[in-house]
């Protein structure tokens, strides 16, 4: 009789062991499962981001074009090397992901060997402006926070404006976002 | 196994089953609450970033379900999640409860643009402005929908007088309110009107004293002794929809003044850049009144600000021409 008892209790437990065990798996599973939509859904905010960063950099106070104070569609590029040499720059971007914000310039066409040069006050008072350099870097990420990440770009063209040449050109603004992968 | 031993288990076991779903039900519940505030805070932030490239521009956002958000000091808050900081300036209420929201933007300029200030409420709140003899035309211009307060916001205006004899009439009319906001306009507000209306159980009175008669800057008196300047119409009319003192204030020195600075820096960086790339005498100029007004700061008259807002609108008009672009 006490045997038939230990071995009623041993299969008891057995079974509680066992749905224990299943249990364990299943919330293995679910946990896996919500970490893995909870970055899909990080991802999607971050593109999300990018895209609203695009429509509202171009129109930035600090970056848009004014004249006798009211506004005009472009980006003043003494304003924008102005602005990037504030503390405000570093401001710039959202909370949400790791952003890196460039303006390029397409036309006139830089150099080939200076388009990836940054337009500096001394690259930009040369007689060769603008061709003597090729982007206004924004923003730019610390290494750490790119590191195993994937880049995602989103760019749209833009009118840059030139006033200490009171010339016009053609930009692209270009904002490149890092998830995970 | 003795049955009652059977039963007594089987109950334990049971009751570390029930205990251990419902945790885990009331876990997962807490944390799909908090990441759906937390989205909804985020695409409400993300849709103001939007407005706010807008000179002036107004909206009913609708949740699509009874929301509640609360703006304190610069967080944006729903539910118990921790609050999301947003960068833009609002003035409503702390609390907003409720299906919709009217949201209305408008640029802050001084001379240039400088940031979009977010004036936020929804249908539980109303709004008194009261005039006299000496604020009426402007009362009267600033309750124009066509010229600002659009009408979606519902704001009545009322003769001081009137009000006075009225008085019993208006607190019953606005009880059901969440709050009754009274703003009185006016060089010399009368000390009893304002105390019988803090009578009202569900009101809160402010008085706005013009620096001039421009109304372009002045104080704006929240009572119990608590006073801040404005600087510029949009400013004054933050004062109208803001919940209290401290975050007109906190919106004032933490927010509007800081942001000045920033922009301004932007100018006179240009201007010097200006100056050594075209050699034009008038960016120095220029350049001394920017470098005045990013020295004002919450100590400063705001007068002073005006004044130096208007001195650096006239250098750009007038002294900048095609061989010297203007700064701004």
């Amino acid at each position: 009789m006490k045997k038939k008892g230990m071995i009623g209790m041993m299969e008891t437990f057995m079974i509680i062991f066992v749905i224990f065990i299943l249990i364990g798996f299943g919330m293995y599973f679910f946990y896996k499962f919500s970490v893995s939509s909870t970055i899909t859904e990080a991802q999607e905010t971050c593109e999300l981001s990018s895209y609203e960063k695009l429509l509202t950099t171009l129109d930035l106070p600090g970056l848009q074009c004014s004249f006798k104070a009211s506004p005009k569609d472009c980006v003043d590029t003494a304003k924008l090397r102005a602005f990037i040499d504030t503390k405000a720059a570093e401001n710039v971007g959202t909370q949400a992901c790791t952003m890196k914000i460039v303006f390029k310039q397409i036309y006139p066409q830089p150099g080939m060997r200076v388009n990836d040069t940054e337009c500096t006050p001394d690259k930009m008072r040369s007689p060769e402006f603008p061709e003597s350099c090729g982007k206004w870097t924004l923003k730019v990420p610390k290494e750490e926070l790119t590191k195993n990440k994937a880049a995602r770009v989103s760019s749209t063209p833009v009118s840059l404006y030139y006033p200490h040449i009171k010339q016009y050109g053609i930009g692209q603004l270009e904002i490149t976002t890092y998830t995970y992968t | 196994m003795e049955p009652v031993f059977k039963y007594i288990f089987a109950l334990i076991v049971g009751i570390m089953f029930i205990i251990f779903f419902i945790g885990f039900a009331y876990n997962y519940i807490g944390t799909e609450e908090n990441k759906m505030s937390l989205l909804l805070t985020k695409s409400f932030d993300d849709q103001l970033n939007i407005l706010s490239i807008a000179q002036d521009s107004v909206m009913n956002y609708d949740f699509g379900a009874e929301t509640a958000l609360s703006f304190n000091q610069g967080a944006l808050r729903s539910g118990s999640q921790n609050s999301r900081k947003t960068d833009n300036i609002v003035y409503s209420p702390v609390n907003l409860k409720g299906k919709e929201l009217i949201i209305w933007t408008k640029k802050w300029d001084m001379p240039y643009a400088v940031t979009n200030f977010f004036y936020m409420t929804n249908k539980n709140y109303k709004y008194v402005l009261i005039y006299d003899r000496t604020s009426k035309d402007f009362v009267d211009l600033i309750s124009d929908p066509k010229e600002e307060i659009p009408e979606v916001f519902k704001v009545v205006t009322y003769d001081a007088d009137k009000l006075r004899e009225q008085f019993n009439d208006v607190r019953s009319s606005y009880s059901s309110f969440t709050k009754v906001k009274f703003i009185y306009f006016s060089e010399q507000p009368s000390n009893s009107l304002v105390n019988s209306l803090e009578n009202i159980n569900n009101a809160e009175v402010i008085s706005i004293i013009p620096g001039d008669d421009s109304w372009q800057f002045g104080t704006i008196d929240f009572q119990a002794d608590k006073e801040a300047m404005y600087i510029g119409q949009p400013m004054l009319l933050g004062a109208i929809f803001v919940d209290d003192y401290s975050n007109y204030l906190f919106n004032l020195e933490k927010k509007a003044l800081p942001k000045l600075k920033e922009i301004t820096e932007v100018y006179i960086n240009k201007a010097s850049f200006m100056s050594s790339a075209l050699q034009c005498q008038e960016y120095g100029l220029i350049n001394t009144q920017l470098q005045y007004l990013y020295n004002l700061n919450e100590e400063s008259e705001p007068e002073e600000f005006v004044k130096t807002a208007n001195n650096l609108e006239n250098i750009n008009k007038e002294h900048f021409g095609s061989e010297c672009p203007g700064v701004f």
